[in-house]
């Protein structure tokens, strides 16, 4: 049996290997852990695998696909020993007086101390770079809510920042 | 320097290429089974090797031992510093929040059950696991719960397979979990009540557990302080 989706044309095991990349850099955003990203992915790939019968015919399945993966990515977030332990990020080593470098790890400290909820909706337009109507559907919220939750977050990562400016 | 810039190179830090991922990942979703892990061929070879009994999820691996544990049991009289709980997950339609939107955990066995926890080295890999030596009481108690976990599902994960170990997690939590379940279902180190959540592949008939990760020696022995009656 093939599974197909999007008009029944495009077989559900090719669409998933493409949406595995984007999934993945969405768990790396959330998570900053190679490992836990790609066990997040996977898991969100058997899943998908075993709920395909529910993503509607003609659906986008991106949004419903980064949705399973933002999930899973609570998942070793919250299942881990060892991440309930080790609390310092660990960073990649760099040159003490490479600027550019230190700047990136203190965002990527701040991205990570946001709110599992938070840190999504960043990293979902920030990085993903998606429009704020697929942020709203892959968070469960209304474009709206979504909109509110980024001006929030982006206060707490720079107080200084117009949000208005950010949202652009 | 844009925010979206910024937030870009600072995240591609950390998100490495993995170009074997896409066929790997859907290769193992046809399978319906997860892939092996890094880190994990050890464990798997345990698996074949000895009739040890699994639980698992993700890395987070609970193992029973071979053998009891190699330690005299501390004594149990005085309290741990942080309180170990078991849970499974039970159907509660009013439920909306958390991991399991429909469940809520439901306390089944508690640090009373635990006699001694102690760090130990990994025989089968490099890093160092928890080992947890349990009542007989505690015994029967484990058994009877992974059992029904085990049972609860035709195959893979589901809520009921689920036997979840938390620190502190209390009974108001438990019937105020709707309001609380995405606070409290998030790691220690992260402000939640949360240590581990594997689904059982075997049920758990040893008196002891094995709490398996890559774990160094002294994230070992902090868990096992933690867990430990003796309170360390």
């Amino acid at each position: 049996m093939v599974d197909t989706s999007e008009a029944g044309t495009v077989p559900f095991e090719v669409l998933l290997q493409d949406l595995i990349p984007i999934g993945h850099r969405l768990a790396c955003g959330m998570l900053h852990d190679a490992t836990q990203a790609e066990d997040a992915v996977q898991e969100a790939a058997i899943k998908a695998w075993r709920h395909r019968a529910r993503l509607r015919q003609g659906s986008d399945p991106r949004p419903w696909f980064l949705a399973i993966v933002a999930n899973e990515c609570r998942t070793p977030m919250r299942g881990r020993w060892w991440s309930t332990l080790r609390l310092p990020v660990r960073e990649p080593s760099a040159p003490a007086a490479d600027e550019a470098v230190l700047r990136d790890a203190d965002l990527r400290r701040a991205i990570l101390a946001l709110p599992p909820g938070a840190r999504l909706v960043v990293v979902l337009f920030f990085y993903l770079d998606l429009p704020l109507e697929e942020v709203a559907r892959v968070a469960g919220l209304s474009t709206s809510a979504a909109r509110g939750r980024l001006y929030r977050s982006i206060k707490r990562l720079r107080p200084h920042l117009d949000p208005e400016e950010a949202l652009r | 320097v844009t925010l979206r810039s910024d937030i870009h190179a600072a995240l591609d830090a950390v998100t490495p290429p993995a170009p074997h991922l896409p066929a790997t990942a859907v290769d193992a979703a046809m399978r319906g089974e997860a892939p092996a892990r890094r880190g994990r061929r050890g464990l798997l070879l345990v698996a074949v090797a000895l009739p040890a009994l699994l639980i698992a999820g993700g890395i987070a691996t609970l193992r029973t031992a071979s053998a009891p544990g190699t330690r005299a049991p501390a004594a149990p009289a005085a309290q741990p510093t942080a309180t170990p709980v078991f849970t499974t997950w039970v159907p509660d339609p009013s439920i909306t929040a958390g991991p399991f939107p429909g469940y809520r955990p439901e306390i089944r066995i508690d640090h009373r059950v635990v006699a001694s926890a102690h760090a130990a080295p990994d025989p089968n890999g490099s890093g160092w696991t928890v080992v947890v030596t349990f009542t007989p009481e505690g015994r029967l108690e484990f058994d009877s719960v992974s059992t029904a976990a085990y049972e609860s599902c035709s195959a893979g994960s589901c809520p009921e397979s689920h036997v979840t170990t938390w620190l502190d997690l209390t009974a108001d939590d438990v019937a105020h979990w709707q309001e609380r379940a995405n606070a409290l279902y998030q790691p220690v180190g992260m402000g939640g009540k949360l240590l581990t959540d594997p689904y059982v592949q075997e049920p758990i008939t040893g008196a002891t557990l094995i709490i398996e990760s890559n774990l160094s020696r002294s994230e070992a022995e902090a868990l096992a302080r933690l867990i430990s009656p003796a309170g360390g």
